[in-house]
């Protein structure tokens, strides 16, 4: 008999008995099943989670900061700082120059350096509506831009653009995304004095929406081309601009060995990067620990259904002894009888993985409007859980490996059979 | 007689340990040549059935040797006897032992499915080694479907299948009536004859027993 034969008669005994093979096949969905949403659901809180970040910062960036800040040479042995006209300002924090954009410019992967200035706008608002309060960052030129809910990502040269937030559209007064492109807002920002309250001078910003930024956890500012929020840093602090660290764009070609060099040889340049990856690496450590903790109240349930194969196999071997014996008697070597009911394991096996998986993938519309509505809301795109091909293929053939094992014992015992004590049971 | 086809040497057979130990075989010297036909008969108890599962490698002896053209079965792997099983020999059981689940052809294709032969060639033969137990038009019926007399049939079938040089047949005619006995034994010995196959019977039925070229009696584990 060919091992396609074997797993044909296998597969075929399990229809002996149909609502044993239902009950242990259904044992095994359980298992197959959660951890299958779990994978689902691990994924797209990744891909989430990974489009949240995005409203900071994209792939193949970094932010650079000085190391002096927490390590200074120049500090003296009680820990006071050093003057130093260059670097220093009176509250000890060190903040760069455009030699330390040179330098970090200089390093092997890095494609450009842009200071980061920080501007504190007084309100943003839309025509003669409230005033809001405001966040404003900057956009640097960079090789990908964040997903948009509308419009279009503009030229981080283009002065005169804004990316809104997607919570300040109903808050501004905009019916939709759609509604806010191509309107014009307005940012209020002061120069503010030393004493408290003081206000030395103020102006207003117009800006065009030139896109609707997707919603996020935690709504981030509006965003400008790096060159305005220069200008206004510069109008705020009276041309006295300060920048506490660096935005990177690093070569998206490059390797992790080569980031890894990157990394070091800014570290002995007296910098500290932080990249992307370094970022979302910390959120992704929470999730697969989550995974891996729900994984393993699957990976019971599987025990437990493992057990199950164990007892319905046993029963089969007890049920048809006599067929095993006569099998035997007819020539069929120990490896046959043991082939056949290890393919019936499998069989359940396989079954069990592939009801698990599908159950999960079915109900995956039902569970994504929920989680839509709830947790999730305003989230751009129509699914949360992903079903990776790789993922799903490999629960299945997990469930598969497991009736491998549990069917062992039972095959085992059943090709140990005495032919003849085998055709004199009843 | 050195052209025998089975043969035993001081046959001995032992079940249980120690206390329990009962001598099914004490000392059988056996020999049975090519297209001959031997009944073995006894009381039950006696050990015949023993006697044909060791000569049918079925089961291992205590001590003493059976030899299966002159290979002796205590030195093959369980493999091998299982081989010799498929291709040599052919089984006729009490209870038929048919498949409730498989057609008639599929039954009678058993030893060949087992043997790898393609599904084709297998029914093919099946279909053949019906037409000698006149059973063709119920290729297609249930096993289950069967009279005791057809079913034994298609037994007889299933051990020629394979083209066995010998058949074993234990109590075949145990479980049918003496009408539908006497057409089973018939059929057995016009294959016997016809196709020179060598035929073991155990057998209590003194007709069936007569009609053997010789006649084996078995008494607490010895040849009388």
């Amino acid at each position: 008999m060919k091992l396609l034969e074997y797993a044909k008669t296998g597969s075929s005994n399990l229809a002996r008995s149909k609502s044993r093979t239902f009950l242990t096949v259904t044992a095994i969905l359980v298992g197959t099943f959660t951890l299958a949403m779990v994978t689902a659901l691990s994924q797209g809180v990744r891909h989430y989670i990974d489009a949240q970040i995005q409203a900071y910062g994209q792939p193949n960036t970094m932010s650079v900061q000085l190391k002096a800040n927490t390590k200074d040479e120049r500090r003296s042995a009680n820990n006071v700082l050093e003057y130093d006209p260059t670097h220093s300002a009176a509250t000890g924090t060190v903040y760069m120059t455009d030699a330390d954009v040179a330098a970090v410019k200089k390093a092997a992967g890095v494609t450009g350096a842009y200071p980061v200035y920080k501007v504190n706008p007084d309100y943003i608002q839309a025509g003669s509506g409230k005033k809001y309060v405001v966040q404003l960052q900057a956009n640097y030129p960079t090789a990908n831009n964040p997903e948009v809910t509308a419009g279009k990502y503009p030229d981080p040269a283009d002065k005169t653009a804004i990316v809104l937030p997607y919570a300040y559209i109903q808050t501004l007064g905009f019916a939709s995304a759609a509604d806010a492109l191509g309107k014009t807002v307005t940012v209020g920002l002061s120069q503010a004095g030393d004493k408290p309250g003081q206000v030395l001078r103020s102006e207003t910003v117009q800006f065009k929406v030139a896109a609707v930024a997707s919603d996020t956890l935690h709504a981030p500012g509006a965003t400008i081309s790096y060159l305005e929020q220069a200008d206004l840093a510069s109008y705020q602090t009276a041309g006295k601009l300060k920048a506490e660290g660096l935005f990177a764009t690093t070569d998206p070609n490059q390797t992790s060995a080569q980031t890894a060099s990157m990394k070091s040889a800014l570290d002995a340049g007296g910098y500290s990067a932080q990249t992307f990856a370094d970022e979302t690496a910390h959120f992704n450590t929470v999730i697969n620990m989550v995974q891996l903790g729900l994984s393993a109240f699957a990976g019971v349930a599987l025990l437990a259904a493992a057990l199950g194969i164990i007892n319905t196999l046993l029963m089969a071997v007890l049920e048809r002894t006599q067929e095993v014996g006569l099998l035997k008697a007819l020539g069929m070597r120990p490896r046959g009888i043991f082939a056949i009911f290890l393919s019936e394991a499998v069989s359940i096996g396989f079954w069990g993985g592939v009801a698990g998986v599908g159950l999960a993938i079915a109900i995956g519309p039902l569970i994504d409007r929920i989680l839509l509505k709830s947790v999730f809301k305003g989230f751009p795109g129509t699914h949360i859980l992903l079903y990776p091909a790789t993922d799903m293929i490999f629960i299945i053939a997990g469930a598969m490996a497991l009736g491998l094992l549990a069917g062992t014992l039972p095959a085992l015992r059943a090709a140990r059979l005495d032919p003849i004590t085998a055709l004199r049971h009843d | 007689m050195t052209n025998a086809l089975l043969q035993t040497n001081q046959l001995h057979k032992t079940y249980g340990k120690r206390d329990t130990a009962y001598e099914a075989l004490r000392g059988v010297d056996l020999s049975i040549a090519p297209g001959e036909s031997v009944a073995i008969v006894g009381k039950s108890g006696s050990g015949k059935s023993t006697l044909m599962h060791l000569l049918a490698g079925l089961d291992t002896a205590t001590s003493g040797s059976v030899k299966v053209g002159g290979h002796d079965l205590g030195h093959m792997s369980e493999g091998e006897l299982s081989s010799l099983r498929n291709t040599k020999f052919g089984f006729i059981f009490q209870q038929f032992f048919l498949q409730p689940r498989l057609t008639v052809l599929e039954n009678v294709a058993l030893p060949l499915k087992i043997a790898n032969i393609s599904v084709a060639e297998s029914n093919r033969r099946a279909m053949e080694a019906l037409e000698q137990v006149e059973l063709t038009d119920k290729a297609k019926n249930r096993a289950t479907d069967l009279s005791g007399g057809q079913k034994q049939r298609v037994a007889i079938a299933r051990a020629l299948v394979a083209g066995p040089e010998v058949i074993f047949a234990d109590e075949p005619t145990g479980n049918l009536d003496t009408q539908t006995g006497h057409t089973v034994i018939k059929l057995l010995f016009d294959l016997h004859r016809k196709r020179h196959i060598t035929l073991v019977v155990v057998t209590h039925d003194a007709d069936l027993a007569k009609l053997c070229d010789r006649t084996i009696i078995i008494k607490d584990g010895k040849i009388q």
